[in-house]
């Protein structure tokens, strides 16, 4: 299995264009999905994957960070009692957001431009949180030459991190799952770190 | 490959709550869409919406509350009355599940001091605690897996669950999924990404699958599950139909738009009905995502066209979106009732609002609904961002 995994502390600028064929998608992008791009850059680098023939899976953390502009939304609301006004929450708060903002909150994003940027076709699914969700989609994968396996977590300080797998089914199967309820990215790093004696 | 069977079900929807009002809706063409009650929209530039009812009255729930968890603690009521869970031992019993974001209490949030410090996490409802708690609740401890790959979660869920059960085992799988974006800010995402229907008339006519006036997509809300069972371990039950295929795609196309060939959808179409070891002439007919926006109904003719060839045109095509709205998370699930309904019927449903065909779009989408032999029925789905699911049921 070879797997890579990416750390971003909660300032950190998340490098993504040396990744990126199209760099017009990138304003699109949340940190997240920045940070998925990147690490699945550095994994397959020069690698050989058919993308016809590849499955994808994906999870991502329990939501704790959002920079969709939702405090600005929130103030820009409030009438003048500080009491939430419908009109004000209208023309106040959300005309105030890029609708290239609902981008940043579509949970399906990160799999979504990692299917665009690198051609992939095949199988798929976003799952929320659970590594089990994600070890049971990839155990489920009709036969295809290989899995990217990824999972990522934004924490409510903007840190991130992220990992993906090139892996088999075979592969998959013989990941411990320590606890059904484990965050998946908590999973895959583990292995990584197990994997490289770090 | 082991025969799996749906042996119960449990829906709410804007078209009735329980399985008798939601066939009695499909029977009198009901369009569940309106103009919406369940949050203030006085100055919103769209207020259209498909609510869930249950008697003919929008269900209600405390003002600014997650409306999911009154949609699931119905839908699992109605689903464990039909058949229980007792031939399976508790590890033996998963629940499956599709929505899309987490409800997040923006009016309590903005007026509350935490809005102050940035600290919005405990104003919003994590939708993996919400079904853990419902699998809690009902003895459904075998595992949880929730799906938020948007307008395809809950297809992919019960397709899912589908091929843990045709790989063998003795296994319940409770799968389908629950949704609701009708609240302040959800609403308005998708109002700005330009995806909600602008329809001055009729509120009930705003939703327009395959028309050639389409404007555009009406927001839903309700939740729908499925009991899935390995027939060979199904003791007692009553199939309401069987599933025989399941694939995913993705376009990796554009964020923003389908392909407008549909090469994906319909690959993802002719992976399940290679599955069901049948070929596309023995499919009866086909239940569309059919959104009423313009990009996908072309999409999809596209694909129709790619899996069915001359006969494209032929076969008849439906959309329940007209009648109860997208559910986005759980669309698959709620629609799944309609393909059920149609196999135990035998009926190919009218698509609500299509009145004047689009001359781009020549598929047989009925304005009366048509009785025929029904044995296969195909159903697609497809998602913003281009994930792409085609499930094929059989008449149980």
């Amino acid at each position: 299995m070879n797997i890579a995994c990416n750390s971003y502390r909660s300032n950190e600028a998340i490098p993504v264009d040396p990744f990126l064929k199209n760099k017009k998608l990138k304003k699109y992008f949340n940190r997240e999905t920045s940070a998925a791009l990147a690490t699945v850059g550095k994994l397959l680098g020069e690698a050989t994957v058919d993308p016809s023939s590849t499955a994808l899976y994906y999870a991502t953390g329990i939501l704790e960070y959002e920079d969709y502009g939702l405090d600005r939304i929130a103030a820009n609301a409030l009438d003048a009692d500080a009491v939430f006004s419908p009109k004000r929450f209208i023309e106040n708060g959300i005309a105030e957001v890029s609708p290239l903002n609902q981008f940043k909150v579509l949970l399906n994003m990160p799999l979504s431009f990692i299917a665009i940027e690198y051609g992939f076709k095949n199988d798929n699914a976003v799952i929320y949180s659970s590594a089990v969700g994600l070890l049971t989609s990839a155990l489920c994968a009709p036969p295809c030459a290989s899995i990217l396996l990824g999972a990522g977590k934004t924490f409510a300080d903007g840190a991130v991190e992220m990992c993906f797998a090139l892996t088999s089914r075979e592969e998959v199967r013989r990941i411990p799952l320590e606890n059904p309820r484990e965050e998946a990215y908590l999973t895959l790093k583990r292995i990584a770190f197990k994997d490289t004696g770090a | 490959m082991n025969r799996v069977i749906i042996s119960s079900m449990g829906v709410v929807s804007p078209i009735g709550t329980g399985k008798e009002e939601f066939y009695a809706g499909m029977d009198s063409k009901t369009s569940g869409t309106g103009a919406i009650s369940c949050f203030n929209t006085d100055f919103f530039p769209v207020s259209i919406g498909a609510e869930a009812r249950k008697s003919g009255k929008v269900i209600l729930s405390e003002k600014n509350n997650d409306r999911r968890m009154v949609f699931n603690e119905i839908a699992f009521q109605e689903l464990f009355s039909y058949r229980g869970l007792d031939g399976y031992e508790f590890n033996e019993r998963m629940l499956i599940a599709g929505c899309s974001l987490d409800h997040f209490r923006i009016e309590e949030y903005a007026q509350s001091s935490d809005a102050k410090t940035h600290d919005w996490q405990g104003y919003s409802d994590n939708s993996y605690a919400m079904f853990e708690h419902y699998a809690r609740k009902f003895s459904i401890t075998g595992g949880t897996i929730v799906n938020v790959s948007a307008c395809v979660a809950s297809s992919q869920a019960i397709g899912l669950g589908f091929r843990i059960l045709s790989g063998g085992g003795k296994k319940a799988i409770i799968a389908g999924g629950v949704d609701s974006m009708l609240n302040p800010l959800h609403y308005m995402g998708f109002y700005k990404l330009g995806a909600l229907s602008d329809w001055k008339g009729d509120p009930k006519k705003a939703c327009r699958p395959f028309d050639r006036d389409r404007r555009g997509v009406v927001l839903g809300e309700g939740a729908a599950y499925y009991l899935l069972e390995n027939a060979a371990y199904a003791r007692g039950a009553r199939p309401l139909a069987e599933i025989t295929g399941y694939a995913s795609t993705i376009d990796g196309y554009l964020i923003t738009d389908p392909d407008p060939n549909g090469a994906h959808l319909a690959k993802a179409a002719m992976e399940a009905i290679e599955q069901s070891g049948i070929s596309p002439d023995r499919i009866d007919c086909v239940h569309a995502h059919g959104t009423g926006t313009l990009k996908n109904d072309s999409a999809e003719c596209s694909a129709m066209k790619l899996i069915f060839g001359n006969r494209y045109n032929r076969i008849p095509v439906f959309s329940l979106k007209a009648q109860v709205g997208h559910l986005i998370g759980a669309c698959g699930a709620i629609e799944l009732a309609a393909v059920i309904y149609s196999l135990e019927k035998q009926t190919v449903p009218a698509t609500v609002n299509f009145e004047t065909p689009d001359p781009a779009i020549d598929l047989k989408v009925l304005r009366n609904p048509l009785q025929k032999p029904i044995n296969y029925i195909l159903k697609l789905n497809a998602a913003f961002g281009g994930q792409n699911t085609a499930l094929v049921l059989k008449k149980a």
